[in-house]
């Protein structure tokens, strides 16, 4: 059982590690959307927000990012492993559904090969998530196993309740921020029990999907792929403001004769991901990519790690140029099982 | 409206003069939002819709980046005046023929900047830019009409915002843009919904040699970003589709229209018009100005 502390406000902990000379990231009002972006003083910050364009997951796996330096106008080439700096971070009002995004990529990245760059980012970051107050049409945390109020990856997660804000501490970071923070005074779990009622009542978009991997198992060759998804269009949109997407390609940037080898997102929804250099190309029909898509998120990854590769944050479908809604395919395949 | 642009699509169909029609309808979860639809069951043309809702411009699947949807037979589309003009534009680059697609033209009072601004009422606030000065309300070139009658509005100049920035000094341009493609995450959703980005192999997926680095920082978004803009001169007909789709909302639109009024201001063009005036960047004219060879 999580322990329950009193907090003043989500702005209260910004303030409190700036004071600190913390980094710390947190949601920012940028133009007509909000970013998650490293903050100095607390009035940068917008809590008052309903979710952030992007996911944070750039801060642990970022869009582009060098992993060694090579040379080659020497006779022998030369290489030179890349430095990067892993400053302690303190990631402030994160929703519930980014946050349990972080284990579901922990399992990708410290599997068999561990990643060192996104293991040092993610050791040395504290996740204080916020629970949601708001929810829209594409919200579908619950059919994910998860609610706006869910622990998972979260250090402390922080709730409006009705008699003011309370943190549930969760892991050893979590304590030791609480005890930083100065946390002392109890909660009352019965206020915490009252939020999470209000809390589940916010999702209306709700469907089963136990028996998803199932029906994906038998059904690759299925007419509802083409029916559903031919008019995607082919772009990474949805897989990069995804916070479980995960692949990524390797490139070497040279400038002259001597460069930088990064690796950068890649998405499956995009037509060379799987292009062979013969130019044969086994998805061959973007509803095939899309596809994949879904396979990997309700199927592969289930099977292998026992979750989905997916929180339900609805970000893929307002993203979305054709207003594809990944929901939608998921509630068709639900409704046939 | 969406009546009666259900009965064509039916008799189309039924009389097998196209294999599919390709138009809007809402989406499942959401009386606010539209989705492209394929329809190729007369039984399916009640989905059939037509409001302001109905953003996207359809003609991407047009394109041979969708060689699926033409094999199904001869497509209809659903077309706005915007949109129309993206039509003209293709068949003037020599992709299909004015005879290999049927155009529904839909008469336009404009449409939303987004989704989630529609309040049930379309107005100056809530309405695209494109639309505030659009001269093509009701299309040029059509086989059928749906709503000829559409109210008029009070035109707005199209490049006000480009000359706005323009009037800044070039150091405060530079920084505007660094600003802006600081933000680009690479996810092309800009040059996939772009029906002139109709490449099979596009100049930033080429990687032997690599000419733009694919990588999402200053150097390679820059390059990306000029780059799409480039060549898209005397080509983009300011459907704003790039700038509506684009995730990190980075105002495309400014550069292609900056574009587009230098096209009209050197070459009297405007894309998009008709299939006959050639385009400037593929035309040679004893006229053109030369002086800037030295
Ligand atoms: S697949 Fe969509 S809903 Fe699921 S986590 Fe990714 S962006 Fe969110
Ligand atoms: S859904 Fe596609 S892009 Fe996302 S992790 Fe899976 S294979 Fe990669
Ligand atoms: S589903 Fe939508 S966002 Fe994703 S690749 Fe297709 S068109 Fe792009
Ligand atoms: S630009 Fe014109 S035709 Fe296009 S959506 Fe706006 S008003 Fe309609
Ligand atoms: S849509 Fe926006 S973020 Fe995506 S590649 Fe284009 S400019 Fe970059």
């Amino acid at each position: 059982m999580a322990k329950l502390l009193k907090i003043e406000s989500p702005e209260s902990v910004v303030e409190k590690l700036t004071s600190l000379e913390k980094r710390v990231i947190a949601p920012v009002r940028d133009g007509k959307l909000h970013r998650f972006l490293p903050v100095k003083r607390k009035e940068e910050v917008d809590f008052g927000y309903f979710q952030a364009e992007g996911s944070m997951k750039g801060f642990f796996f970022p869009a582009t990012e060098g992993i060694l330096k090579f040379s080659t106008g020497t006779k022998m080439p030369q290489v030179e492993e890349h430095e990067i700096e892993f400053p302690e971070t303190f990631v402030v009002g994160c929703r519930p559904c980014d946050a349990a995004a972080l284990p579901i990529q922990d399992k990708v990245f410290e599997w068999d090969y561990v990643d060192e760059f996104y293991k040092a980012r993610r050791d040395s970051t504290t996740i204080v998530s916020l629970a949601c107050t708001c929810a829209d049409n594409n919200c579908f945390c619950t059919s994910m196993g998860l609610a706006p109020d869910s622990p998972e990856g979260s250090d402390i997660l922080m709730v409006k309740t009705e008699e003011g804000f309370l943190a549930e501490v969760l892991t050893k970071k979590g304590e030791k921020l609480a005890s930083l923070l100065d946390l002392k005074e109890k909660g009352s779990s019965e206020d915490r029990r009252r939020s999470a009622v209000s809390a589940s009542k916010l999702i209306t978009r709700k469907f089963k999907s136990e028996g998803v991997p199932g029906w994906l198992e038998s059904n690759f060759e299925d007419p509802l792929w083409e029916k559903m998804c031919t008019k995607c269009i082919g772009c990474a949109a949805c897989t990069f403001v995804c916070p479980t997407c995960h692949c990524f390609d390797i490139v070497d940037e040279p400038v002259g004769t001597s460069g930088e080898r990064r690796k950068n997102w890649d998405a499956c929804t995009l037509w060379h991901f799987t292009a062979h250099a013969s130019g044969y190309n086994p998805r061959d029909m973007q509803h095939k990519r899309y596809r994949q898509r879904i396979m990997h998120k309700f199927d592969y990854y289930p099977d292998k790690f026992g979750k989905f590769l997916c929180t339900g944050c609805g970000r893929c479908i307002r993203v979305c140029p054709v207003s594809l809604d990944l929901a939608e395919v998921l509630e068709e395949i639900s409704s046939r099982i | 409206m969406s009546e009666e642009l259900r009965k064509i699509a039916k008799d189309l169909l039924k009389s097998e003069k196209v294999g599919v029609v390709i138009g809007y309808a809402f989406t499942k979860a959401d009386p606010k939002r539209t989705t492209p639809i394929f329809v190729t069951d007369t039984r399916d043309t009640d989905k059939l819709v037509f409001n302001p809702l109905c953003l996207n411009n359809l003609t991407v699947y047009l394109t041979k980046k969708k060689p699926e949807i033409q094999e199904v037979g001869r497509p209809a589309v659903v077309a706005k005046g915007c949109d129309v003009r993206s039509i003209l534009g293709l068949i003037k680059e020599f992709q299909f023929k004015r005879e290999d697609v049927v155009i529904i033209g839909v008469g336009c009072e404009g449409v939303v900047k987004d989704f989630s601004h529609w309040t049930g009422k379309l107005t100056r606030e809530n309405m695209a830019s494109k639309c505030l000065y659009c001269r093509v309300r009701v299309p040029t070139t059509y086989d059928y009409l749906v709503g000829e009658e559409v109210p008029s509005i009070e035109e707005q100049d199209p490049f006000k915002d480009v000359k706005e920035l323009l009037s800044k000094s070039v150091e405060e341009r530079e920084k505007f843009w660094k600003n802006q493609f600081e933000k680009c995450i690479r996810c092309y959703a800009c040059r996939q919904v772009c029906p002139f980005c109709y490449c099979h192999r596009c100049i930033s997926d080429k990687t032997m040699p690599r000419w733009i680095e694919s990588s999402a920082h200053e150097r390679g978004n820059f390059a990306w970003n000029i780059i799409r803009a480039m060549h898209l001169a005397g080509r983009c007909v300011g459907c704003g589709e790039c700038s509506r789709v684009c995730p990190a909302e980075i105002p495309l639109d400014l550069l292609n229209r900056e574009i587009e009024r230098e096209m009209k201001e050197k070459f009297e063009y405007t894309a998009g018009m008709d299939t006959e005036t050639p385009p400037p960047l593929r035309t040679y004219s004893e006229k053109d100005d030369d002086s800037w060879i030295r």
